[in-house]
């Protein structure tokens, strides 16, 4: 009985930290599971698959009301994220635990990495306008694909589509391998790579991340890698404390959060590293 | 015809007219339907006095689910929580293909029987693979 409540506990406050610092859940799930509470490795990445889902969704459809999601270019790299989801899906249950840890703990080390510096940049410059954003992209374009014109939104035209596909797929596999949303590479790939404002990489990656997230979950899900006790409590936990992380966003000091759960992330790191060397 | 910013003008590149409101709601209603079915089935696992670390899970059997709603057993409810919160993406890309397959937008609705063939591989793969 306590352990449920703890479980809700714990993706409470994995859904007010990761609302409050713009992280999936993921990235807080997989640890709490696997180092709070000592489930396998390749169970937290199951039920935290689901988690991210709620999150996802609870979160997509404001961001297409508000119309910041494109929805066109977020079905495109469905195709790439949703194939990388699979694949990882089927690939994680032949690999051992162990190297999973290992790559957890390098993805956490470079999300802790990733925080220090947005978190350290004095003056950032002001956000480029979307269409700023468009002419530079523009400029760089190759010729007109009738593709990209209908994929584009106000102000901006996605470009390097190969590479937007390839990177979805590696999206796909690491949400699948180490069940996170994958955030952490769509956004770079749409905003540099493709040219998309940030605003709408961020709202698009949101959007994509419940379709790559449910491809791998049906393979979890049906090859019995799911715990519905520990999923339960712990997705209910985490879908409310979204709701309450994004109430509290505005009255907290978000830079001193950073920078204390910097620390928690690396370690988290460390952690996992011990776990992966046995 | 496509959804206008709030002061009449077009938005580029947006979905046609509704859809994009019409997915909002599948995604709201999907996640507080599968949310709800997730606490109730935890209250009960509470109430039953089960450790969910401790015991070995009920697999998924979709043949007992009704009987396992009816008799009020946690892991009917937690089971069908799972279920919708994982469906709640799949019924959004339906939408939207179905909204653009309405459109005429082809190209669209191709990308969306994409993804939906996909997560249909994703099903065989996760039912056969040992």
């Amino acid at each position: 009985m306590i352990v449920g409540l703890l479980l809700a506990a714990g993706g409470f406050g994995a859904g007010v930290f990761g609302s409050l610092l713009g992280l999936g859940g993921g990235i807080l799930i997989v640890p709490l599971l696997t180092v709070g509470f000592g489930v396998s490795f390749r169970e937290a990445v199951g039920v935290s698959l689901v988690c991210v889902i709620v999150t996802s969704s609870a979160a997509a459809g404001v961001y297409l009301e508000r119309h910041l999601a494109n929805l066109r270019l977020g079905m495109l790299l469905e195709v790439f994220t949703a194939t990388g989801a699979l694949v990882g899906g089927l690939v994680a249950f032949a690999l051992p635990e162990q190297l999973l840890a290992g790559l957890f703990a390098i993805l956490l080390a470079y999300t802790a990495i990733s925080m220090l510096r947005r978190g350290r940049a004095p003056a950032s410059p002001p956000p480029a306008t979307t269409d700023e954003l468009g002419a530079a992209d523009a400029g760089a374009q190759p010729p007109t694909s009738s593709l990209a014109d209908e994929i584009a939104g106000p102000g901006y035209r996605p470009g390097r589509l190969v590479a937007g596909a390839g990177g979805s797929l590696g999206a796909g596999v690491v949400s699948a391998l180490l069940g996170v949303g994958g955030g952490i590479v769509k956004v770079p790939l749409m905003h540099l790579v493709m040219g998309v404002p940030l605003k709408v990489a961020t709202a698009t990656s949101n959007l994509m991340i419940g379709v790559t997230a449910a491809a791998s979950a049906i393979v979890y899900l049906l090859r019995g890698g799911i715990d519905p006790y520990v999923a339960g409590p712990t997705a209910v936990g985490v879908f409310v404390g979204a709701m309450v992380g994004s109430r509290l966003a505005s009255r907290i000091h978000v830079d001193l959060l950073r920078l204390l759960f910097v620390g928690v992330l690396a370690l988290t790191a460390v952690q996992m590293t011990l776990r992966a060397l046995g | 015809m496509s959804a206008t910013t709030p002061d009449g003008g077009p938005v580029v590149g947006a979905a046609p007219a509704g859809v994009e409101a019409q997915i909002a709601r599948i995604l709201a209603l999907g996640t507080r339907l599968g949310i709800a079915l997730l606490a109730v089935g935890s209250l009960l696992l509470v109430a039953a006095g089960i450790s969910p670390l401790a015991e070995d899970w009920p697999p998924l059997d979709l043949a007992a689910l009704p009987a396992d709603l009816l008799a009020l057993r946690p892991e009917g409810f937690l089971w069908l929580g799972l279920l919708v919160t994982i469906a709640t993406p799949l019924l959004r890309v339906t939408a939207a293909t179905l909204g653009f397959a309405r459109a005429g937008e082809r190209r669209m609705v191709l990308l969306g029987v994409a993804v939906l063939v996909v997560i249909a591989l994703a099903v065989v793969a996760g039912a056969t693979a040992d």
